[in-house]
């Protein structure tokens, strides 16, 4: 027999509906559990990823709709469609789909505020801006306030093109090599013998 | 590149004690690019030989001029160079766009870039995806390569037995943190000086991996599942191949900044399905 704890669903892409069942597991055949001594997980080098909360085989549930220690009130279940429904507004590249994702922006989950800030990315409208500045004024941490500033800067600057003939479009710029203008360097004005500027 | 497996084993017995028959298992993730570019502009515009603009207004680098008195006489010559630094951003849309204009797919709306994982090979192959059409493989505009890494593990197993030698309980983690020097590059050439566009890019990729119990249908089996992660530090340029329309090229050239970001993934059952560019190269 089987036991496992912590489930939520996903659509996956191959259209079958699968159980991730997250966080640490214990299974047990014969119905004998057994606990697994605890090890701490490794100190990882620090960074945004090395701070996330880890799921761990420490945690053990009690709840099967159970929910991750960073937002209590959140199943994954509520998590993928929420992910599911940023992903699906983000991807109408249509600043009418930011108010959609908007509220996400300040959502007690901490993995639905990063997918709204990147849906806000992803849709690509200047007019995400105004939106993501006034969330950073109350953005639950100092870090996700500068990310959600810098992300506003981002989406103001004119969007590029990955087309050639469209990134080289005349008037544009002018090409570089053996054909860009030399510059030249002026010298600087002429100084008196005892150093002094001219008058 | 072949992950590190600290847990292969355990991957196999739980899928035999699942009774599910391993397919070619993958995750699928998010990419969101959030790159910019930078490269010079003209800062000032075409004058004449007295410095008056000419007309129409064209950007220009440099002009010269000089001015006369009524006798025709110089007095004064003159010299400018201007140029500035022209930023825009270059992100998802502006992928898709670019795919759009190679008739890849006929519009952006719906389309979202996928970073989709074997459990075998760390680098991912990158796709476009649409609810209700086919995933398009994108790799072969992108190139995907890393170097040195450092990685943080923690793998743990256990397994119990009872007196007649028979396992009664098994459980296990394994979950790491890499870090690797990352080369990405994306072209449009067919060949080295062709005409079109080659960005090279290098950047840190920051990626977890965690061995997960996933329950597929009524059974479960245990896979090795992509985390969250990013391209940060980016750095690189863009070289810019034109014809000039006398037989030659122009060349251009800018520089990027920037980083992807990877969602966490989502199991998916079967890479074959969907995926082939993903799948695992068959084992030797």
């Amino acid at each position: 027999m089987i036991r496992a704890h912590y489930e939520f669903t996903h659509a996956s892409g191959s259209g079958g509906a699968i159980l991730l069942l997250a966080a640490g597991w214990v299974f047990t055949r014969d119905g004998k559990e057994d606990t697994p001594g605890e090890t701490p997980p490794p100190q990882a080098a620090s960074g945004p990823l090395a701070s996330r909360p880890a799921t761990s085989s420490r945690t053990t549930p009690r709840d099967p709709q159970a929910t991750t220690p960073a937002n209590p009130k959140l199943t994954d279940e509520e998590r993928v469609a929420i992910l599911g429904k940023i992903e699906e507004a983000s991807v109408t590249y249509d600043a009418k789909a930011l108010p959609e994702i908007e509220p996400f922006l300040l959502h007690p989950d901490p993995e639905v505020r990063t997918a709204a800030l990147n849906g806000m990315i992803v849709l690509g409208e200047a007019g995400a801006a105004p939106l993501l500045r006034k969330a950073a004024e109350t953005a639950p941490t100092p870090q996700e306030a500068v990310a959600m500033t810098e992300a506003a800067g981002y989406l103001e600057l004119p969007s590029g093109t990955f087309v050639p003939k469209d990134r080289t479009a005349p008037g544009t710029r002018l090409p570089g090599g053996d054909k860009a203008p030399e510059r030249r360097r002026p010298k600087g004005p002429p100084v008196s013998e005892d150093g002094d500027d001219p008058k | 590149m072949t992950r590190h497996r600290s847990f292969l084993a355990v991957l196999s017995a739980s899928a035999v004690l699942s009774g599910i028959a391993q397919a070619d298992p993958g995750t699928e993730s998010l990419v969101t690019l959030r790159l910019i570019e930078q490269y010079s502009v003209p800062g000032t515009i075409a004058k004449d030989a007295t410095g008056r603009p000419l007309s129409p207004r064209t950007p220009a680098y440099e002009n010269e001029w000089s001015r006369t008195n009524s006798q025709g006489d110089v007095i004064s010559t003159n010299y400018e160079y201007q140029s500035r630094i022209a930023t825009t951003r270059l992100s998802n849309r502006e992928f898709l766009g670019f795919l759009v204009s190679e008739g890849v797919i006929p519009a952006i709306n719906g389309w979202s870039l996928k970073a989709i994982y074997n459990e075998v090979e760390a680098i991912p192959a990158f796709y476009v995806t649409k609810p209700g059409s086919a995933p398009i493989y994108v790799g072969s505009y992108l190139d995907m390569e890393t170097y040195g890494e450092a990685e943080a593990v923690n793998a743990t197993s256990l397994e119990r037995f009872n007196s007649a030698g028979d396992s009664i309980a098994f459980s296990s983690r394994d979950e790491s943190l890499t870090k690797s020097e990352t080369f990405l590059t994306f072209t449009t050439q067919a060949a080295p000086g062709a005409e079109g566009s080659t960005m090279h890019i290098a950047g840190m990729w920051q990626h977890t991996l965690s061995l997960r119990p996933v329950r597929t249908g009524g059974a479960v089996e245990y896979r090795y599942l992509n985390g969250r992660g990013s391209i940060y530090a980016i750095s690189g340029s863009i070289d810019d191949v034109v014809s000039d329309g006398s037989g030659g090229f122009d060349n251009f050239q800018s520089i990027i900044e920037g980083s992807w970001l990877f969602s966490a993934g989502f199991p998916i059952d079967d890479l074959s399905d969907l995926y082939p560019d993903a799948e695992a190269p068959p084992a030797p």
